[in-house]
């Protein structure tokens, strides 16, 4: 594996295109998407349901393969990699957060944050176990460590996923839909971790959602529309949620009437 | 409308989920097929035994025979077919003095030769006027004799190893046969030694030379029918028939064989055969050389046919008892006319007809009766159909199981409780009658090709078959019925809810764990009280046990399989996670986490795999009695028909591969129980005698070391010493307390071989064990006077020689020398060289028409001899079960592959989260090895059980002693690795497809409602 940054990006996507055959007619989840983000920025991609925002996050995640175009994360162009560098690469570079938790049942809150590094064969020492007690600290999961994931509030589940996601100290954070099966408060909590994250470590974080609430904590706003960017919002575009949803409104009104 | 719509429904969820549907009708096909083949394979033996249509008088109507004889019927050793019984034939007439010929004979020669008695045969044959006046009659088309003799018999790789020996000798010397014949290269063996075309001292350098090069020959002595027939009994495999012999001079040297007999040599025709008479090895030995011309069609008789001209000329030279004992008759007309016309005349003669159909009702009636066959056949038609239905019921639960979210769905969309209840009954009786039909094709093109009967499917296979798919379904589908009244509309969208946290069920799972497995132990237990509850006979036990017990058994062990899993994941998954490169922690509840599928699958391999591992163990633990153990002498040798002078004896005891010390002279006899003295056992006639072992008591049982180790059943060994060496004290093997009640404080009386009205009797006072004692007077030429024995007595050897008045001594037993470097057939060349010089020693030059030679039993030459005719019956019988275990596996491929497609979301986090495609296809394989391991230790315990509960059984059903149980590791060692490899081949493809999935798919179809 290499883990030399070729790039200045933290995330470049050049000219994506993922291909789905749906009724025996191919159709592009993804058609060409351009994306760039830098190390420490985060960026928020919106869109209607069905606008390749998901999948445009699988893609970068290298959940799966890419039909045409490339997908680079700190330089590393993932279409060259072969599965297995692929999977050690997403394990320790890549932090992933799911709308629906994905926690596996059968392990503990603890045993499901340190899964990546066990699946790396990394050895449990001390300073592991005073980086797994200070990031649990950090998410408020101290008491429940010992917990099975089925006995954990929503909020605190998807504490323990990006407890997950962050224990290998990953470059970049994609998230899709995190805070889609929460409440309107553990959600805002759960951005505001993210917000730390990019503000204090300078961690890049790329967040899939269709909540403006949410997506006013990033950086920029990217927008997708039938698998193409339609607009790419900088944060001093608009100055609170209802803006961005007014704008987010109308450019969905403005690509429904083409 | 309302009933189309749910089958219309149901059909687009099936087209939906092709491959659970597929993986659920080859299970239930699989299951089905199981028992077709389990239940149409013991009909099959059964109707094929019971045959009324065999033709078991070939082309003949009728046999005349002696009455005694048309009444032998027995299944072992597949003899039915034959025209008459093998047990006829083996002239083991007990109670019979000495004839006088024997005597005269033995008194001519002047010595009190141990062999002076021979055996007490006298054939029962048909009176030659009788056969005339048949002949003569007009109904008769045909009337064929038929005689037999028992002889020795060495294989054609045998003849032809020594024929080919020449490129052997390094020297470029002639083989040894050749040399001690002196016989140039291209001359043969003679093709029969006898006393008119060669020189007596060639003859016995050739039999010596033989005996030499071939050693020991295949069988103990093999069933020669001598017959006038023309035409072949059975239709001809290859070859020909026999040639009618010439009207003067020799009869062709050449044989029929059956199939079974000519496998078992690996003949063919225009092979050479080597034959030595007769089969006790005891008298006069010449020795033949007969050419394979043909192989009939007989399938369950190993023996050989040859014309009565050349089995009239075997006898002469061998003086075996010969003499028409049965007629084959080709009537014109009416049979039964025929018999009623000649019932008088043949019966002031003691002899009777009887026909093909009456042997096979005979057979028929004595397989009926056969109490093993009908346990084996209903435990394991009872094991299969519960596997069967266990099977049928988790392939359709899991399946519906597994939809329980969809079930949700249509809760939600509008569907009543009862459209789903109809929806899931139809689905299940969808999938489970095409499944039950093609199983039963199948079924019954396996148990076709294994029986070649087409009765294989019956009403008792369809009707187990059919109740099984049924119930198997009803049952499938009852569970999910219930559930789906429960289903929560909420279930359609989340994850799964549980009412109950994840600790709480692991807290809960525990003393569910605890519970089922006492209730395992339990239902074993009620079992082994079964077969000790001796308020039943044995056989109301036996019964018993092979429905109900087994049953228990099976269900108790089944019960266990939870407390299996956990053990297995606690001790292997460890070490296994770290010889795979896998995280442990992952891996440490993936087996008791997918716990009902493991319990399906390892209950499916273990019912083949139990079967066969309690066959390899009974089978191996009834056989340990038998095999020699280190407390027999290493050697015992006996020196034929003369003994040995003292000169000789002192020539033996100084050979380099006998221990001095550890010598002992053997004084030998052979005498039936005295009439009335014990209660004969039904069917044991022929085993009513013992053999006499006279030893010096001192030597043989006294001292640290004794020569001869025997455990004492009953008394103890310092009074049953001491009253042997001051009296006639025996001890006596535990067979006669078996068979006889024969205890301590009872007299053993014996009828004298030679002497009629003369009783003996021993006062016993020890029974003792001595296993290899049954092989031993069997090899060892001690059954001098009867075919079989049921017991050997030590006795002091004075005491033997005085009541018998026996002569030179012929028996020795002796332990070698550590380190003697000489192989059996160097000794027995010896000793046969030793057992020639000694009769020179007798006879001076002046040589006379005697053979002298010695037979050597070594206790690893008398293993190996049990031990390779037991492996192939013992593996005979383990075929059904391995052929059960390989159709199971078929049906769990669907379990294994239904339960990694249930987890495709887990395995899609997992590979989210950095879990690479290699490591997860090592752990879906390394959670079906462990899956494996526990239908291995399933089977194991199962078989462990079972075998030991036969074995109890055993002694009280057969009278058979309780032999230790015996574990056949290479037999288990290949089940095991069966079971674990098709475990392994089951889970591969679902395994290789898994890990070939992207980690999107893998989330996306774990979380489809499907």
């Amino acid at each position: 594996m290499k883990d030399e940054i070729k790039s200045d990006y933290a995330v470049e996507t050049r000219a994506l295109v993922k291909s789905y055959y749906r009724g025996g007619v191919s159709f592009n989840a993804v058609d060409g998407i351009d994306l760039q983000v830098k190390p420490g920025e985060f960026v928020a991609i919106m869109g209607a349901s069905g606008s390749g925002k998901s999948t445009a996050l699988h893609l970068i995640a290298g959940l799966t393969r890419a039909t045409s175009g490339d997908v680079y994360v700190e330089g590393e162009r993932l279409s060259s990699l072969s599965d297995r560098a692929l999977t050690i690469f997403r394990r320790r570079r890549l932090g992933i957060v799911f709308q629906s938790y994905n926690l596996i049942p059968h392990l503990t809150a603890e045993e499901n944050v340190l899964f990546p590094l066990r699946a790396d064969g990394r050895k449990l020492d001390e300073s592991t176990r005073d980086k797994l007690r200070a990031l649990m600290r950090e998410l408020e999961l101290e008491e429940q460590l010992s917990q099975y994931p089925d006995a954990l509030s929503g909020g605190q589940q998807q504490r323990v996923a990006l407890g997950r996601a962050l224990i290998g100290e990953p470059a970049v954070i994609l998230a899709d839909e995190p805070t889609g099966n929460l409440d309107w408060t553990s959600s805002q909590r759960i951005c505001a971790i993210f917000d730390k994250l990019n503000r204090e470590e300078g961690r890049a974080i790329i967040l899939v959602t269709h909540e403006p609430a949410v997506a006013i904590w990033s950086s920029r706003v990217v927008v997708l529309q039938d698998g193409r960017v339609v607009s790419d919002i900088p944060r001093a575009a608009y100055a609170d949620a209802s803006e961005l949803a007014a704008r987010y409104q109308e450019l969905a009104r403005v690509g429904a009437e083409r | 409308m309302k009933f189309n719509f749910i089958v219309s429904t149901l059909l687009s969820r099936m087209r939906r989920q092709r491959a659970r549907a597929w993986f659920v009708l080859l299970a239930i096909a699989a299951s089905s097929c199981l028992i077709v083949w389990t239940v149409g394979g013991y009909k099959a033996l059964f109707l094929d035994a019971t045959s009324q249509d065999a033709p078991y008088l070939g082309a003949y109507d009728l046999r005349v025979s002696h009455a005694e004889l048309a009444m032998t019927t027995t299944r072992r050793g597949g003899t039915f077919a034959s025209p008459m019984a093998r047990e006829s034939y083996v002239h083991e007439t007990p109670h019979k003095a000495q004839d006088d010929k024997d005597k005269d004979s033995g008194d001519a020669r002047g010595k009190a030769s141990p062999s002076r008695g021979g055996r007490a045969d006298k054939l029962k044959t048909i009176p030659a006027t009788l056969v005339e006046q048949l002949r003569n009659d007009e109904a008769v088309l045909a009337c064929d004799e038929i005689a037999t003799l028992t002889m020795f018999v060495y294989s054609p790789n045998s003849a032809r190893s020594i024929l080919e020996d020449e490129d052997a000798d390094p020297e470029g010397k002639k083989p040894s046969y050749k040399r001690e014949l002196d016989l140039d290269d291209d001359e043969f063996l003679p093709e029969s030694a006898t006393h008119e075309e060669v020189d007596p001292e060639l003859r016995r350098k050739a039999f010596g030379a033989l005996r030499a090069t071939m050693g020991t020959p295949l069988g103990m002595g093999e069933l020669f029918f001598s017959t006038t027939a023309r035409e072949s009994f059975y239709e001809l495999n290859s070859g020909r028939w026999l040639t009618a012999p010439p009207t003067s001079g020799r009869a062709p040297r050449e044989a029929v064989l059956t199939t079974q007999c000519a496998e078992r040599y690996g003949a063919k025709v225009g092979d050479q055969l080597f034959l030595i008479g007769k089969s006790s090895l005891i008298g006069r030995t010449a020795e033949f050389q007969l050419t394979v011309v043909g192989i009939i069609e007989e399938p369950e008789t190993s023996s050989f046919y040859v014309s009565s001209a050349l089995g009239a000329e075997l006898a002469a030279e061998t003086e075996l008892p010969y003499g028409v004992q049965a007629l084959m008759l080709k009537l014109r007309g009416d049979v039964e006319g025929f018999r009623a016309r000649w019932h008088d005349r043949l019966a002031r003669a003691e002899l009777t007809t009887t026909t093909s159909s009456e042997i096979a009702t005979r057979r028929a009636e004595a397989f009926k009766q056969d109490q093993a066959f009908k346990y084996q056949a209903a435990s394991g038609t009872l094991l299969a159909s519960l596997a069967a239905l266990l099977i049928i019921f988790t392939a359709l639960n899991m399946s519906l199981e597994d939809n329980k979210r969809l079930i949700a769905l249509y809760r939600v969309a509008g569907m009543t409780r009862g459209q789903i209840a109809i929806s899931i009954l139809l689905e299940s009786a969808s999938l489970a009658i095409p499944g039950w039909c093609v199983g039963m094709a199948v079924g019954w093109g396996v148990t076709l090709c294994a029986s070649g009967k087409t009765t294989a499917l019956n009403l008792e296979s369809v009707g187990f078959s059919f109740v099984c798919a049924v119930l198997g379904a009803f049952f499938a589908a009852l569970y999910p019925m219930l559930r789906s009244a429960r289903v929560r509309p909420l279930d359609a969208f989340g994850e799964r809810v549980e009412r109950e946290s994840y600790a709480v069920r692991i807290r809960r799972a525990r003393v569910k764990l605890a519970v089922v497995s006492l209730l395992g132990l339990a239902l074993i237990a009620f079992d082994f009280l079964l077969i000790r509850d001796v308020s039943l006979d044995a056989p109301k036990r036996a019964a018993l046990h092979s429905g109900l017990g087994v049953l228990s058994l099976a269900l108790g062990v089944a019960f266990l399989i939870p407390l299996a899993i956990r053990i297995t994941e606690l001790i292997l998954m460890p070490p296994l996670a770290f010889l795979f490169r896998l995280d442990a922690q992952t891996m440490r509840r993936e087996l008791s986490g997918n716990g009902r599928r493991v319990v399906a699958v390892a209950l499916a391999l273990s019912v083949g795999g139990g079967l066969f591992v309690t066959m390899q163990i009974w089978g191996y633990s009834m056989l340990d009695p038998f095999l020699p153990g280190r407390r027999m002498p290493d050697a015992f040798a006996a020196f034929l028909p003369t003994g040995l002078t003292d000169e000789s004896v002192a020539e033996l005891r100084a050979s380099p591969f006998v221990d001095p010390e550890r010598f002992l002279t053997v004084a030998v006899e052979q005498a039936a129980f005295a009439a009335n003295s014990v209660a004969v056992p039904e069917g044991k006639a022929q085993f009513a005698n013992v053999v006499f072992f006279g030893v010096d008591v001192e030597r043989a049982f006294e001292g640290a070391n004794p020569m001869v180790g025997v455990r004492f059943r009953q008394g103890n060994a310092q009074d049953a010493i001491l009253a042997m060496k001051s009296g006639r004290g025996a001890l006596i093997t535990d067979s006669a307390f078996v068979d006889y009640r024969l205890s301590v404080g009872d007299v053993l009386k014996v009828a004298h071989p030679r002497e009629p009205g003369k009783t003996l009797e021993y006062p016993i006072v020890g029974v003792v064990s001595f296993p290899g004692w049954q092989w031993l007077s069997k090899t060892g030429g001690v059954r001098r006077n009867f075919g079989r024995s049921d017991a050997l007595v030590f006795v002091r050897s004075s005491v033997i020689e005085h009541d018998y008045q026996l002569g030179a001594p012929s028996y020795f037993w002796f332990d070698a020398p550590d380190g003697a470097p000489l192989s059996y057939h160097e000794v027995e060349a010896r000793l046969d060289r030793l057992a020639r010089k000694n009769l020179r020693r007798l006879e001076g030059d002046s040589l006379g028409s005697q053979v002298a030679y010695a037979k050597l039993s070594t206790r690893d030459s008398l293993t190996q001899s049990i031990m390779s005719r037991a492996e192939s019956v013992i593996w005979g019988l383990s075929k059904t079960p391995l052929t059960t275990l390989v159709i199971a596996s078929i049906a769990t491929v669907g379990a294994v592959a239904n339960s990694v497609r249930a987890r495709r979301w887990r395995y899609g986090v997992m590979r989210a989260l950095g879990v690479t495609r290699g490591e997860l296809i090592r752990m879906i394989l390394v959670e079906a090895s462990l899956i494996g391991v526990v239908a291995a230790a399933t089977s194991f315990a199962f078989g462990v059980l079972a075998a030991q509960g036969a074995l109890m059984l055993g002694r009280s059903l057969f009278g058979t002693e309780n032999p230790p149980m015996v574990m056949p590791y290479p037999g288990l060692a290949l089940g095991f690795s069966l079971t674990l490899a098709l475990c392994l081949i089951a889970a591969l493809y679902p395994a290789i497809q898994t890990g070939r999935a992207e980690p999107i798919a893998l989330l996306r179809s774990g979380r489809a409602p499907e």
